[in-house]
C-alpha cells in the first residue's frame, strides 16, 4: 500500500498535475462564487474540457473544481449574504454579521483556513481509512438515514433565535415545499398541478436562490449608507486568522470528523454537515449568545465542516463505486469516461492514478487559499457599487443561475415566488435557515421513512424495534432525544431571563 | 444559457478538422445531443462517449446538453419540439420514453414526433443477489418467493422506472409477488444489495459489472434473448427459469431528432453514427464500460420502437 501512495505522491507532483490543479482550483472558485453555479453543474461543465487530458491529470482538475467551489460559496455568503453553493447556507449565520461590523476579511480568513483545515483532514481520512468505512457505511440503511434527518430536525430548535415559533413555522415551510413532486416509492404526484416543471420537486439550488438573492436585492434598493458600506468593504486581518482557527482546535476537529461523517452516508450533503457542525459548537461553546451575530466559533464550525464533506463525500466512490451526492455522480461519469471503473479495482490496477488523484485533492485543499484570499480581496469591492448596479447584477445572476440548472423558464418563475417568500420572511424577521434545513431534510426523512417501512412490509412494530436494535440507529434515536432534551431546558432558563 | 456559451465558446476554440460535409454547408456549427438525463447516468455517460469520439464522422463537434427533469419527459418533450434541421439531436431511452406517455396526462409528444437515427446501445436487466447470499441460483430464489407472497425485498430503480417495469413482468410470467422496494438509481440500489437490505435486486447490467467483477454481487440470471457478452457463465431468463419473461425493461438507447429532418441530413447523421459504432477505439472504450453497443440503422431502429411500445403497453399495468 506504501508503495503504492508513493507512486501516487509522484503522480501528484508532475507539473501537468500541478497546473491542473491551479485551472480547476481557479475556475471552482468563481464557480462557487455565483449563486446558480454550483459544484455540480462545474465539475459537469468542464469534463468535455478533460476529455483529451491524461485521467489522473482530468481528474485532479475535476477535484479542484469541486473542493474550491464548495469553499468560495462563502465568499458571496460572507459579503453578501447570499450563499454561492448550498454548502454556504450556515455560513451566512455568523459570515454576513461579521462583514457588517467590518470584519469582512478576518471573515473571509477564518473561513479559508478553516475550510482547507477541514478539507485536508476529510482527505486524510479518505487516504487512510476508505476502505474500512465504506464497509462500515453499509451498515447504515433507509432506517438510519431518516434518523439521521430527523436529529436534522431538531436542529431547528436551537436555530431559532427569539421567536421559536416563527422558526418552526419556517422549519414546516420547508417540510411542505418538499413534498411537491412525485412520491419517492408510490410515483404519485402531488402538488404538482400537472406542470412537468415540478415533477421532481422543486430543486434545492432554486429555492436557495430565491430565498437569499431576491430579499437582498431589495433590500439594497432601500439603501443602506455610504458609511455603511465603507463599514462592509473593509477587508484586513484575513491572513492572520490562521492562529485563531487552529486555536480552537476541539471545534476544528469535531466539525471536520462530522464533516466526513455526513459526507459518507450518501444522500445527506454538506449543508447538512454544516449546520449539525454548527449547532454542536454552538451546544459546547461558552458563548453561545454569539452565535447567529457574528460568532467566530459558529463560522469555523461551518466551514470546516462542509470542507470535510469533500473527501467523506469520496469514500464510497472511490472503494465501492457508488457515489453519495450529485457531484460524486457526476465525477464518477468523469472517472467512466476515462475507462477507469471506480471501486476497489481502481486502487489495485491504477494505483497511481488513484492515489495521484487523493494526493492532487490536498494540494487542491491548499492551493484555494491564496487563490481563494486574493479573489475575496477584490470581490469586497464589489460591495462599495452603487446600490443600482449591484442590485441589478445580483438579479441578472440569479436569473441565469435559475435558468441554467435545466434550461426550464418554469425555474426562474419558480426562483422568483420563492424570493417574495424570502422576502417576506425578512420582513417579519424569520430566520430563513429553519426553512432551508426543512427543504433539504423533507425529502430525505420521506423517502427513507416510506422505504424503511415498505423493507417491513409496513409492520410499524417491526420498524420501531429496528429502530431500538440496529446499532447505528440507536446511537441517533438517543442523539435526537438528547438533541429535544437541550431544546427544551435551554427554552426554560431561558424564558425567565427574557421576561 | 450560459453553460451552452461556454462550451460552445471552448468547441470554436478546437480546431475542427471538416472531413465531411454536405453540399449545403452542411454541418458548418455543433450538433446539439440533448439528453433527458442528469450528468453521471447512463444516458449521459454513453452521450459523452460518442461526443468525444464522433467527430471526425460528423465533421463537427458534438455537444452533450442535459435537460434533466421529470423522468425523462422534459428532455424528451424538448426534443420533439426542437428545430428539424439537424443540428438538434438527442438520445431516446425506451421503454422510459413509452412508459412517461402512457401513465401520465398531457404529455406532449408521442412516437410519432421523433425521426429514429440510429440505435446505438442496449442494456438488459439482471437480476443479482449479494456474493454471501444463500441463494445458490435464481430456482433457490424463486421458490422461497413463492413460499413467502409478498415477503420477498427486491430492490430496484423506481418507481415508474424500467426496471420497476421489468419487476413486473417477471412477477406477472412466473406469478411470483415480491416485495419490489424502489430507490432513486442504480447506484443505491447496489449500495442496499452489498448492504444486505433487500434480498436481492434488479440492475442494469452496465451498472452492476463492476460489482459482480469485484466479487460482491452474484448474478443470478439476464433478462434478454440471449446471454451477455460480458458475462457468458449468467445464463439467460429463459435458461435459468425454463420460461420466456419478455426483456420489455432492457434500456434501449438510440439517437434521434425532430420529425422532419431533411433527408440528406438524416443520412449524414446515420452514416456518422454507423462509422462511431465500427471505430476501434470508441469500441475498445465502451466495452471498458461495460456498454453493449448495438447498431441499428434508422429504419430497424423505428421498427424496433414501434415494436417496444406495444411491450411496453402490454406489461404497464402490472407495475403496483
Amino acid at each position: 500500500m506504501f508503495e503504492a501512495m508513493s507512486l501516487g505522491l509522484a503522480t501528484a507532483f508532475q507539473p501537468a498535475m500541478l497546473l491542473a490543479v491551479l485551472v480547476g482550483v481557479t475556475a471552482g472558485v468563481f464557480i462557487g462564487m455565483l449563486p446558480g453555479l454550483t459544484s455540480t453543474m462545474g465539475v459537469a461543465l468542464l469534463i468535455p474540457v478533460t476529455f483529451s487530458f491524461p485521467p489522473a491529470v482530468g481528474l485532479s482538475l475535476l477535484g479542484g473544481i469541486y473542493l474550491a467551489s464548495t469553499f468560495s460559496g462563502s465568499i458571496s455568503a460572507i459579503l453578501l449574504n447570499i450563499p454561492g453553493t448550498p454548502s454556504a447556507v450556515a455560513t451566512c449565520q455568523d459570515g454576513f454579521p461579521m462583514t457588517q461590523q467590518g470584519k469582512a476579511g478576518r471573515a473571509i480568513g477564518l473561513s479559508v483556513y478553516a475550510s482547507s483545515l477541514g478539507g485536508i483532514f476529510s482527505t486524510l481520512v479518505l487516504l487512510f481509512m476508505a476502505p474500512a468505512l465504506s464497509e462500515l457505511s453499509l451498515m447504515l440503511g433507509a432506517p438510519e438515514y431518516f434518523l439521521l434527518a430527523l436529529f436534522g430536525v431538531t436542529i431547528i430548535a436551537s436555530l431559532s433565535e427569539g421567536d421559536m415559533l416563527k422558526s418552526m413555522m419556517g422549519g414546516v415551510l420547508g417540510l411542505i415545499i418538499s413534498l411537491v413532486g412525485m412520491h419517492p416509492m408510490t410515483g404519485e404526484m402531488r402538488l404538482t398541478f400537472g406542470l412537468p416543471a415540478l415533477y421532481d420537486g422543486i430543486p434545492l439550488v432554486i429555492s436557495l436562490i430565491g430565498l437569499y438573492s431576491i430579499p437582498e436585492v431589495i433590500s439594497m434598493l432601500n439603501a443602506d449608507g455610504k458609511a455603511e458600506q465603507e463599514t462592509r468593504s473593509s477587508f484586513t486581518g484575513a491572513l492572520s486568522s490562521l492562529r485563531d482557527v487552529v486555536a480552537q482546535k476541539v471545534n476544528l476537529i469535531r466539525s471536520s470528523i462530522i464533516g466526513t461523517i455526513v459526507g459518507i452516508v450518501p444522500g445527506a450533503g454538506s449543508s447538512i454537515a454544516s449546520f449539525i457542525a454548527y449547532d454542536s459548537a454552538k451546544r459546547a461553546s461558552r458563548q453561545p449568545q454569539m452565535f447567529g451575530k457574528g460568532s467566530e466559533e459558529g463560522l469555523i464550525a461551518a466551514e470546516s465542516a462542509n470542507n470535510a464533506v469533500t473527501g467523506g463525500s469520496l469514500v464510497p466512490l472511490l472503494t465501492l463505486g457508488v457515489p453519495g451526492n450529485p457531484v460524486t455522480a457526476v465525477l464518477m461519469g468523469g472517472l467512466i469516461i476515462h475507462g477507469l471503473a471506480p471501486g476497489p479495482a481502481l486502487f489495485e490496477n491504477t494505483p497511481d492514478i488513484a492515489y495521484g488523484f487523493i494526493f492532487s485533492l490536498v494540494l487542491s485543499n491548499l492551493i484555494f487559499i491564496p487563490i481563494g484570499l486574493l479573489v475575496a480581496k477584490y470581490c469586497v469591492k464589489v460591495i462599495l457599487l452603487p446600490r443600482e448596479i449591484l442590485a441589478t447584477t445580483i438579479l441578472a445572476l440569479a436569473i441565469i443561475g435559475a435558468f441554467a440548472l435545466r434550461g426550464q423558464v418554469g425555474d426562474v418563475l419558480m426562483m422568483l415566488g420563492i424570493g417574495i417568500v424570502g422576502y417576506l420572511f425578512t420582513v417579519f424577521s424569520v430566520s430563513r435557515a429553519p426553512m432551508v434545513l426543512g427543504l433539504v431534510l423533507g425529502a430525505m426523512a420521506e423517502s427513507n421513512l416510506s422505504r424503511a417501512l415498505m423493507l417491513v412490509r409496513g409492520d410499524t412494530g417491526e420498524l420501531i424495534l429496528q429502530f431500538l436494535t440496529r446499532p447505528f440507529s440507536i446511537g441517533l434515536v438517543l442523539l435526537c432525544l438528547l438533541s429535544i432534551y437541550l431544546g427544551f431546558r435551554k427554552g426554560k432558563v431561558a424564558k425567565p431571563t427574557a421576561q | 444559457m450560459k453553460m451552452k456559451l461556454l462550451v460552445s465558446a471552448l468547441a470554436a476554440a478546437t480546431l475542427l478538422p471538416t472531413t465531411a460535409a454536405l453540399a449545403d454547408g452542411y454541418p458548418e456549427k455543433p450538433i446539439t445531443m440533448v439528453v433527458a438525463y442528469s450528468p453521471g447516468g447512463g444516458n449521459d455517460t454513453v452521450s459523452r462517449l460518442m461526443a468525444k469520439h464522433i467527430e471526425p464522422y460528423l465533421g463537427t463537434r458534438m455537444v452533450v446538453e442535459n435537460h434533466p427533469g421529470a423522468g425523462g419527459q422534459v428532455g424528451f418533450t424538448r426534443l420533439a419540439r426542437a428545430d428539424a434541421d439537424g443540428y438538434t439531436i438527442g438520445l431516446l431511452s425506451s421503454p422510459s420514453l413509452f412508459m412517461i406517455e402512457m401513465l401520465r396526462d398531457g404529455v406532449a409528444y408521442s412516437l410519432d414526433d421523433f425521426q429514429a437515427v440510429a440505435n446505438i446501445q442496449s442494456d438488459p436487466i439482471l437480476l443479482a443477489v449479494n456474493a454471501s447470499s444463500d441463494y445458490a441460483d435464481l430456482a433457490a430464489l424463486t421458490d422461497n418467493i413463492a413460499a413467502n407472497p409478498g415477503y420477498v425485498n427486491v430492490g430496484g430503480d423506481g418507481p415508474q422506472s424500467n426496471v420497476h417495469l421489468q419487476a413486473a413482468a417477471f412477477e406477472s410470467v412466473l406469478e411470483l409477488d415480491t416485495n419490489f422496494i424502489s430507490y432513486s438509481g442504480s447506484g443505491p440500489t447496489a449500495t442496499a444489495l452489498l448492504g444486505d437490505e433487500v434480498d436481492a435486486a434488479l440492475l442494469s447490467t452496465s451498472s452492476a459489472l463492476q460489482f459482480i467483477e469485484a466479487g460482491r454481487i452474484r448474478p443470478l440470471a439476464v433478462f434478454d434473448s440471449a446471454r451477455h457478452p460480458a458475462l457468458p457463465d449468467v445464463p439467460t431468463l429463459a435458461e435459468a427459469a425454463g420460461a420466456e419473461v419478455p426483456s420489455v425493461g432492457t434500456a434501449v438507447r438510440g439517437v434521434a431528432g425532430p420529425a422532419g429532418i431533411p433527408q440528406e441530413r438524416l443520412a449524414h447523421l446515420e452514416s456518422a453514427f454507423e462509422q462511431l459504432l465500427q471505430d476501434d477505439e470508441f469500441q475498445a472504450a465502451a466495452a471498458n464500460l461495460g456498454i453493449v453497443t448495438h447498431y441499428l440503422d434508422s429504419n430497424d431502429f423505428t421498427e424496433m420502437l414501434d415494436a417496444s411500445r406495444e411491450a411496453t403497453a402490454q406489461y404497464i399495468d402490472f407495475m403496483q
